[in-house]
C-alpha cells in the first residue's frame, strides 16, 4: 500500500497498529509514508498475528517466571514463614501454651527440628503435610502422635522447591544425632536407617518406644528438570523416655495430605487469583493510555506482581508435596 | 490511515472482547466449582431430621351460593423421622387440633377402620409435594397405597347422589355417574345398573394401574389383597383422634424392597400424606364452580335436593370416643364423615404432605458391585449395622463390597476354628488354609478358647433387649415394662401353664416307673396361669392390672429363638447371677409360691440354646392336630424361630408365633390334610406378646424395650408390692455406656466380659443395662490370603475410626449402637481393634494383648503349623508397630502407616521389663517399604519449561513470519 493518506485531524497515538508492539518492548517497523512511489520495505503485523505473538510471550513470561518462583522465590517465601513460626512457636514455648498432641489446627507450629549432620538448625515443624503447609516447614502428619511421644511420628520436608530442607536426607548417616523440642520437652533421636523402596522396615517399636521417620522425594536435579523421582525415609529412635499423648488423635488424612500427592482444592483460589492477575494486566494497559507511562509503571509493577505471587503460589500447591 | 484504523480498533475490539469473556468464564467456573464442592472424604453424620406442619381444614357447604362454614379446624401434624428413613422403619406421627373420632376402631390398620367418624387418615404416597411439579410427578390420591380395594371403591348401592358426588370441591368430571372406571368393566364384577360409583385406581410406580373394584375383580397389585393379610400389615393408617383432638401413632414406612408397586426409595420421592377427615363439604345445589365458567351438566345435579343435602351434611351418627362396630351390628356410620371418602376433593385438599427421603438401600449392593464380596459370617445382632456399612464400602470404588451371611454365632465360631485345614499334596510341606469363615461376628466369647491365633476385636457394643407389645386393661399400649431375671427364667421354664385345663391336670397327672408312682407336676398347680396374673409381674407393672386375659399362649412365654446363639448365651447369664433367680431354678419357691417346672429344675446356665424339655400332653386341650403326634403343649407355645429377625417382625405387628391352631384342607378327619399353624395377629388393645431382639432392631422397628432389675434391697427375698430399693434399665445409650465402661478384660477368653456381679452389687453402677454384649469380629491372624487380610484390616480400621459416627447415612453407626470413642471411655477397645488390624494386616500369627502385659514371648514362624502357634498365649510384647500393608485406604498411601497408640490405656503396664531371651529376633513386620509416586504431577517443572521455550519460540518464528 503505497498511496498517500491523509492524516484525519482525530488521529491519535492508539490508533497506530504499533501501539500493541510497543507495550510488548518489540519495536516493529513503523509504516513509512511517503511521498510519492517509494517501496515500503517492511509490513505492519496483521493483528492475527499481533494476538498470536501476546499469547506466547504471555505463556512464555509465566512459565518462566512460574519456573524461576519455584526455584529461586519460593526459598523467599519459606525464609519468611520460619521466621515468623519461629517467633511464635518460641513464644508459646515460654508461655507453655504449645500444642501438647491431639487434634492440632494445621499450619501451627509444633516443634523445631535440627539435624547438624545435614545441616538444618532449628527449623519450625507445622502441623499438616498438605503442600501448602510444607510450603512452610517441615510437616507433622497429622494422624501420628507427635516426636516424643509413643509410637510412629511421620515428618515430611520437601526436597526441592520452598529451600528443600530434606534435600540432603539420604545421606545422612545411622547414629548421626537428631533433636527435637516440642511442648513437652527436647527429645534426642539417633538416626537408624535411611530406607527406600525395597527396603525392609524398622524393628517393631515396644510400648513406650518412639520413633520419627521423615519423609521426602529423591531424584530430583537439573538433569531431569526437577522431577522427584521417588520417596525416601529416614528412621530415627528415641534415646530416652516418651512423653505421654493426650488422646484425640485423627484416625486418617485426607489425600492431599499424603505423601507426593497435590492438593486440588487449590484450584478454587487459583481459578480466582487467574482473573486477578488478568485484570490486572488489563488494567495496567488501559492505564498506559489514559494516565501515562511512569505513572503505569509506578502503580501497575507492584499490583501485576502481587497478582502473579499469588497466582504462582496458589498454582505451585498443585504440585506434589514433598516435591 | 483511516482505512487501517477499522481493522486494528475491530482487532482491539475482539482482543478485549476476548479477554472478557475468558475472565468471565473463569469467573463462573470458580463459581461453579465452589458450589459443587465435594469436600474431603470425612463421614458426615446425618441427623434425624423431624418435620411439623400446621393447616387450617374446614368444611364449608355451599347452600343458595353462600358458603356455610360447618366447621374450621388449625391441625398441627408432626412427624419424628422423614430423612434417611430405611424399609420398615417406624415413624413416630403425632397430631393436634383435629376433629374427635367417633365409632372408634382399635386396630387403626384394617380395613374396618376406614368406617371409622373423622378419623385421621395416615397413608404413604408416592410423589412429590411441590405444587410446581407436574401434574404426573405430584402425590394424587392414585398414587397412595392402601391394602384393600374397599378403602378406594365406592359401589352402586348407595343412591345416585351419595356424598362424595355432591362435593362441592370436586372437578366437573368427579361428579359424574361413574368416575375412574376402567374402560372395559370385567365381566366378574357384579354391577347394578342404576346408582353412583367411584373407582380410585392405585398407579403402581411401573405405571400400570390397578383399579379394584369389587372384591378386587378389576384387577389387584401383588401386595393389595381383598381380605387383610395377617402376615403382612398395610401401613395405611385410619388413626384415632382422642377427645382433646390430639392423636399419635407409629407408622411403619415402606420403600420398594417391600413394596414394589408404591416404589419409593432414595430415587423416587415419597410422602407420607395425613389427611384429617372433616366431612365433605356438600353441593347440593350443584351451583358450583371449580373452574370458572365450567359449570355442571344438568345430568349431575342433584334431583332431590333436600334429600341430598340432609346425607350429605351429616355430621356422624356416634359421639365422640365411642367404639364402633365391625360389621351390621350396631350402629352405622354416617358416609359424608367417614375415612372412607379420603380421596374425595373436600378432604384431598385438607391433605398435610411431608415429604420423605430415604436412605440408599443395602441391596444396591447386589446391583452396583461384581467383585468378590468380602464375607463376614455371624450374629444377627450387627445386621442393622452392617447393613447400614455396606453400602458405603461397596459403592467407594477404592474399596470392596461386605457381605454378612446371617448364622447362628456358635456355629459360626466353630467352623472358624475348624476351617483350618492343610490343603497341600505335597507331603513334605505343610500349606494350611482357612476353608470355610475367615471372619466372624460373635456376642460373647467362644466357650472352649480359640486355638488358632485368632484376633477377637471390638466392632460394636449393643445388646438385646426384650421388645414387647401389650396393651393394659383399658386396651391402651402399655409402655413402661419392668422384668426382673426371675420373670424372665419363669417364661423360658415354660413353668406357666397357659390353659385352666393344663393347670387342673398338672394336679393330677402321675407317671409311674419302676412301680414308683411320683406326681411331678403337682407343685405346679398353684402356678399362676400366665404372666399377666402372677403377683411378682403385678407388683413390678401395677398399670397391668385387671387386665383381659385374653391372651393365654403368648403371654405364658417368651418368643426366643430356637438355635444356638449367643444372645440365649448373654440373656442366660444375666438370669444366672441373679441370685434369686437362680434359686428359683434350683427348685426354691418365689415368695408368691411358684414353683419351677420341674424338667428345668437345676438347669446349669448359660446355655446358647434354651432347649425344650417339657414333655406334659395335655390331651383335654388338644386339638386334632396335636393329637396326631401327641405333641407336647408347652414347646407348642414357646413355639421358638430359627431365625431370630422373625421376632422383631413379630413383635412390630403383634403376631403370636404359637403353633396351637388346626388348619385343614377341606377335611377335618383327614391327618394328611391338617397341620398346626401360628395363632396370627392379635388384635389392638388386647395384645401381648414378649420376644428377644437386638437393641438394633428394637430401635429400628420402634418397638417397646422392657427395663431389666439390676438392684434390689438387700435381704432375704420376700414378697414386695412397690419399687421401693429396686432399679430397672432400660437400653438407653446412656445405660449402654454404663454397662460397656465396665467391661473387664479376661485374658484367658481373650476379650473383655461384662461383670454382672458388678452391676447388681455396687451402687455406683445401678444404671448400667444388664443385657449389653460386646460384639466383636473374629478374624485369623495368620493363614489368609494377603488380599484378604488386606482387605479385612482396612475393614477393621474402618470400625475403628469412621465407622463409629453414629448416624443415618450410608457408613455411619446404625441407632441402639453405642459408638466405640473415646468420649464413651472405650478408648481400650478402639486401640485394640487398631492393634487388631496391624496384626491381621501383618498374617504373622500375633494375637494382640488385651492389657499390654508382657506375655510369654513366641517368635512365631510362619512356615510351622498351627499347633505351634497355638503353644502359650500368641501376643507379641506391645503394639505400636509400623503397619507394613497399605492399610487406611486410597493409592498413594505411604509405606509407614500412623501405629496404634496404645497410651490412652490406663492399665498399661511397664511392659518390656521382662527382657525377651537373647535368641528371639527383634520382629521385624513382613513386607517390604514401597515408595509413593506422582508421575503427572511430578513432571510439572520440565513440562512448564519446556512450553515456555516453546512459546517463546513460537513468538520470534511469528514475528518472523509475519515480517515477510
Amino acid at each position: 500500500m503505497t498511496a498517500v493518506q491523509e492524516r484525519p485531524p482525530a488521529h491519535r497515538e492508539q490508533d497506530s497498529p504499533t501501539v500493541l508492539g510497543r507495550a510488548a518492548g518489540l519495536r516493529l517497523p513503523r509504516r513509512r509514508r511517503t511521498h510519492g512511489s517509494g517501496k515500503v520495505a517492511t509490513r505492519p503485523l496483521r493483528v492475527s498475528h499481533l494476538i498470536a505473538i501476546w499469547a506466547m510471550l504471555a505463556c512464555s513470561v509465566a512459565t518462566a517466571w512460574f519456573v524461576f518462583f519455584a526455584l529461586v522465590l519460593s526459598s523467599l517465601q519459606f525464609q519468611h514463614s520460619q521466621h515468623n513460626l519461629y517467633a511464635t512457636f518460641r513464644e508459646q514455648l515460654s508461655q507453655e501454651v504449645a500444642p501438647l498432641g491431639g487434634e492440632i489446627a494445621p499450619d501451627s507450629p509444633v516443634a523445631l527440628l535440627s539435624i547438624p549432620a545435614l545441616h538444618i538448625k532449628d527449623s519450625v515443624i507445622v502441623e499438616g503435610t498438605a503442600s501448602a503447609d510444607l510450603a512452610k516447614g517441615a510437616g507433622h502428619r497429622r494422624d501420628t502422635p507427635l516426636p516424643g511421644q509413643p509410637g510412629t511420628s511421620l515428618i515430611f520436608g520437601r526436597e526441592t522447591l520452598f529451600s528443600g530442607i530434606f534435600g540432603h536426607l539420604a545421606s545422612a548417616r545411622p547414629g548421626e544425632l537428631i533433636s527435637v523440642t516440642t511442648g513437652q520437652g527436647i527429645f534426642s533421636y539417633k538416626v537408624e536407617q535411611v530406607r527406600h523402596a525395597g527396603d525392609h522396615f524398622p524393628t517393631l517399636l515396644a510400648d513406650g518406644e518412639s520413633r520419627i521417620t521423615f519423609v521426602t522425594s529423591e531424584g530430583a536435579d537439573l538433569a531431569n528438570g526437577w522431577t522427584p523421582q521417588r520417596t525416601v525415609y529416614l528412621d530415627a529412635k528415641l534415646q530416652g523416655k516418651s512423653a505421654e499423648a493426650p488422646p484425640g488423635l485423627l484416625s486418617s488424612v485426607p489425600d492431599a495430605e499424603q505423601a507426593m500427592n497435590g492438593d486440588v482444592s487449590a484450584l478454587f483460589p487459583l481459578v480466582l487469583w487467574i482473573p486477578l492477575l488478568v485484570l490486572a494486566a488489563l488494567a495496567a494497559v488501559w492505564a498506559q493510555e489514559r494516565w501515562g507511562r511512569w505513572q503505569t509503571w509506578l502503580v501497575g509493577v507492584p499490583v501485576v506482581l502481587a497478582a502473579l505471587w499469588g497466582v504462582t503460589e496458589t498454582g505451585i500447591q498443585l504440585l506434589p508435596n514433598l516435591m | 490511515m483511516t482505512r487501517h484504523a477499522k481493522p486494528i480498533s475491530r482487532g482491539r475490539r475482539a482482543l478485549s472482547l476476548a479477554l472478557a469473556a475468558t475472565t468471565l468464564g473463569l469467573f463462573a467456573t470458580a463459581g461453579a466449582l465452589w458450589a459443587s464442592n465435594s469436600g474431603p472424604a470425612t463421614a458426615t453424620a446425618a441427623a434425624v431430621v423431624s418435620a411439623s406442619q400446621t393447616k387450617t381444614v374446614t368444611r364449608a357447604n355451599l347452600v343458595d351460593g353462600q358458603d356455610d362454614v360447618v366447621d374450621s379446624r388449625q391441625v398441627t401434624v408432626n412427624v419424628s423421622s422423614t430423612q434417611s428413613l430405611r424399609d420398615r422403619q417406624a415413624i413416630e406421627v403425632s397430631w393436634s387440633g383435629a376433629h374427635p373420632t367417633g365409632g372408634v376402631i382399635f386396630d387403626d390398620t384394617s380395613q374396618y377402620a376406614a368406617n371409622q367418624e373423622y378419623p385421621m387418615v395416615l397413608m404413604e404416597c408416592r410423589g412429590s409435594t411441590s405444587t410446581t411439579a407436574p401434574a404426573a410427578q405430584q402425590i394424587s390420591p392414585e398414587t397412595c397405597f392402601t391394602q384393600t380395594p374397599e378403602e378406594r371403591y365406592q359401589p352402586r348401592s348407595f343412591g345416585a347422589f351419595p356424598p362424595y358426588r355432591v362435593d362441592r370441591y370436586a372437578s366437573v368430571a368427579d361428579r359424574a355417574l361413574v368416575v375412574g372406571a376402567p374402560a372395559k368393566i370385567p365381566d366378574t364384577c357384579e354391577e347394578l345398573d342404576v346408582g353412583a360409583e367411584r373407582w380410585v385406581p392405585f398407579v403402581a410406580a411401573s405405571g400400570t394401574a390397578y383399579y379394584g373394584g369389587q372384591n378386587g375383580c378389576a384387577g389387584l397389585a401383588p401386595e393389595q389383597s381383598t381380605v387383610e393379610n395377617s402376615l403382612a400389615p398395610p401401613n395405611t393408617t385410619f388413626a384415632t383422634t382422642d377427645l382433646a383432638g390430639n392423636g399419635s401413632t407409629k407408622f411403619v414406612v415402606n420403600t420398594a424392597d417391600t413394596n414394589a408397586s408404591l416404589g419409593c426409595s432414595d430415587t423416587v420421592p415419597c410422602a407420607l400424606v395425613a389427611i384429617p377427615i372433616m366431612g365433605i363439604s356438600c353441593d347440593a345445589q350443584g351451583t358450583a364452580e371449580v373452574t370458572p365458567g365450567a359449570a355442571l351438566p344438568p345430568a349431575d345435579v342433584p334431583t332431590d335436593q333436600t334429600k341430598t343435602f340432609s346425607k350429605c351434611s351429616q355430621t356422624g351418627a356416634y359421639p365422640a370416643g365411642v367404639p364402633g362396630t365391625q360389621g351390621s351390628a350396631g350402629t352405622t356410620a354416617q358416609l359424608s364423615v367417614t375415612g372412607q371418602l379420603w380421596w374425595s376433593a373436600s378432604n384431598w385438599r385438607n391433605r398435610i404432605a411431608i415429604p420423605l427421603t430415604f436412605a440408599q438401600s443395602a441391596s444396591v449392593c447386589g446391583v452396583v458391585s461384581k467383585a468378590k464380596a468380602l464375607s463376614f459370617f455371624g450374629s444377627e445382632s450387627l445386621l442393622e449395622a452392617t447393613q447400614q456399612w455396606a453400602p458405603a464400602f461397596c459403592l467407594n470404588p477404592k474399596l470392596f463390597p461386605i457381605a454378612h451371611v446371617q448364622q447362628s454365632e456358635v456355629a459360626a465360631k466353630n467352623l472358624l476354628q475348624a476351617g483350618l485345614t492343610n490343603v497341600s499334596t505335597n507331603p513334605k510341606k505343610e500349606v494350611w488354609q482357612y476353608t470355610g469363615p475367615e471372619a466372624v461376628f460373635q456376642g460373647e466369647p467362644p466357650a472352649t478358647p480359640f486355638t488358632n491365633p485368632i484376633v477377637q476385636a471390638p466392632t460394636a457394643v449393643s445388646g438385646f433387649a426384650i421388645s414387647y407389645v401389650m396393651d393394659d386393661a383399658k386396651g391402651n399400649e402399655y409402655t413402661s415394662l419392668k422384668l426382673n431375671a426371675r420373670l424372665l427364667a419363669k417364661l423360658l421354664t415354660m413353668s406357666y401353664p397357659a390353659y385352666p385345663d393344663v393347670k387342673s391336670g398338672w394336679k393330677t397327672y402321675s407317671v409311674t416307673t419302676n412301680k414308683v408312682t411320683t406326681q411331678p407336676y403337682a407343685a405346679l398347680a398353684n402356678n399362676p396361669l400366665d404372666l399377666a396374673v402372677d403377683p411378682e409381674f403385678l407388683a413390678l407393672n401395677p398399670g397391668m392390672t385387671n387386665q383381659n386375659i385374653n391372651q393365654l399362649e403368648s403371654s405364658a412365654t417368651l418368643y426366643a429363638m430356637s438355635g444356638d446363639s449367643d444372645v440365649m448365651t448373654a440373656l442366660t447369664s444375666y438370669i444366672n447371677s441373679d441370685p434369686d433367680a437362680r434359686a428359683w431354678l434350683d427348685g426354691k419357691p418365689d415368695p408368691w409360691g411358684m414353683v419351677v417346672n420341674p424338667n428345668y429344675r437345676g438347669i446349669a446356665l448359660p446355655v446358647s440354646q434354651w432347649p425344650q424339655l417339657d414333655t406334659y400332653y395335655d390331651s383335654l386341650n388338644s386339638n386334632e392336630c396335636m393329637a396326631d403326634n401327641q405333641a407336647p403343649i408347652l414347646p407348642l407355645i414357646a413355639a421358638p424361630v430359627s431365625d431370630p429377625s422373625i421376632i422383631p417382625f413379630n413383635v412390630q405387628y403383634g403376631i403370636a408365633n404359637s403353633q396351637v391352631v388346626c388348619t385343614y384342607a377341606n377335611d377335618l378327619d383327614n391327618a394328611a390334610n391338617r397341620q398346626l399353624v401360628a395363632l396370627g395377629r392379635e388384635d389392638p388393645g388386647i395384645r401381648f406378646i414378649l420376644g428377644v431382639t437386638s437393641i438394633a432392631d428394637a430401635d429400628r422397628y420402634q418397638l417397646n424395650t422392657a427395663a431389666l432389675q439390676t438392684q434390689r434391697p438387700a435381704g432375704p427375698d420376700a414378697t414386695f408390692s412397690d419399687l421401693a430399693g429396686r432399679t430397672y434399665v432400660a437400653p438407653t445409650d446412656d445405660s449402654l455406656k454404663a454397662a460397656a465402661q465396665l467391661l473387664t478384660p479376661d485374658t484367658e477368653l481373650g476379650t473383655w466380659t461384662l461383670p454382672y456381679d458388678k452391676i447388681r452389687t455396687d451402687p455406683d453402677d445401678a444404671l448400667a443395662y444388664p443385657g449389653t454384649m460386646l460384639l466383636s469380629t473374629d478374624i485369623a491372624t495368620q493363614y489368609l490370603s494377603a488380599s484378604d487380610a488386606a482387605q479385612y484390616a482396612q475393614f477393621l480400621n474402618f470400625v475403628a475410626g469412621t465407622g463409629q459416627v453414629s448416624g443415618l447415612a450410608n457408613g455411619n453407626l446404625a441407632a441402639g449402637y453405642l459408638p466405640l470413642t473415646a468420649a464413651n471411655g472405650l478408648t481400650q477397645l478402639v486401640n485394640y481393634t487398631k492393634a487388631a488390624a496391624l496384626a491381621v494386616a501383618a498374617q504373622q500369627g500375633h494375637v494382640p494383648a488385651l492389657t499390654g502385659d508382657p506375655p510369654a514371648p513366641t517368635a512365631t514362624d510362619a512356615a510351622s503349623g498351627p499347633t505351634a502357634a497355638g503353644d502359650g498365649s500368641p501376643t507379641t510384647p506391645g503394639d505400636s508397630s509400623t503397619n507394613p500393608a497399605a492399610i487406611a485406604g486410597g493409592p498413594g498411601d505411604d509405606a509407614s502407616s500412623p501405629a496404634a497408640s496404645a497410651t490412652a490405656a490406663p492399665t498399661k503396664a511397664g511392659s518390656g521389663s521382662t527382657a525377651p531371651p537373647t535368641s528371639t529376633i527383634d520382629a521385624i513386620p513382613a513386607g517390604k517399604t514401597t515408595s509413593a509416586e506422582s508421575p503427572l504431577l511430578g513432571y510439572a517443572l520440565p513440562g512448564l519449561l519446556a512450553l515456555g521455550l516453546l512459546t517463546g519460540l513460537g513468538s520470534a518464528a511469528v514475528v518472523g513470519v509475519g515480517r515477510r
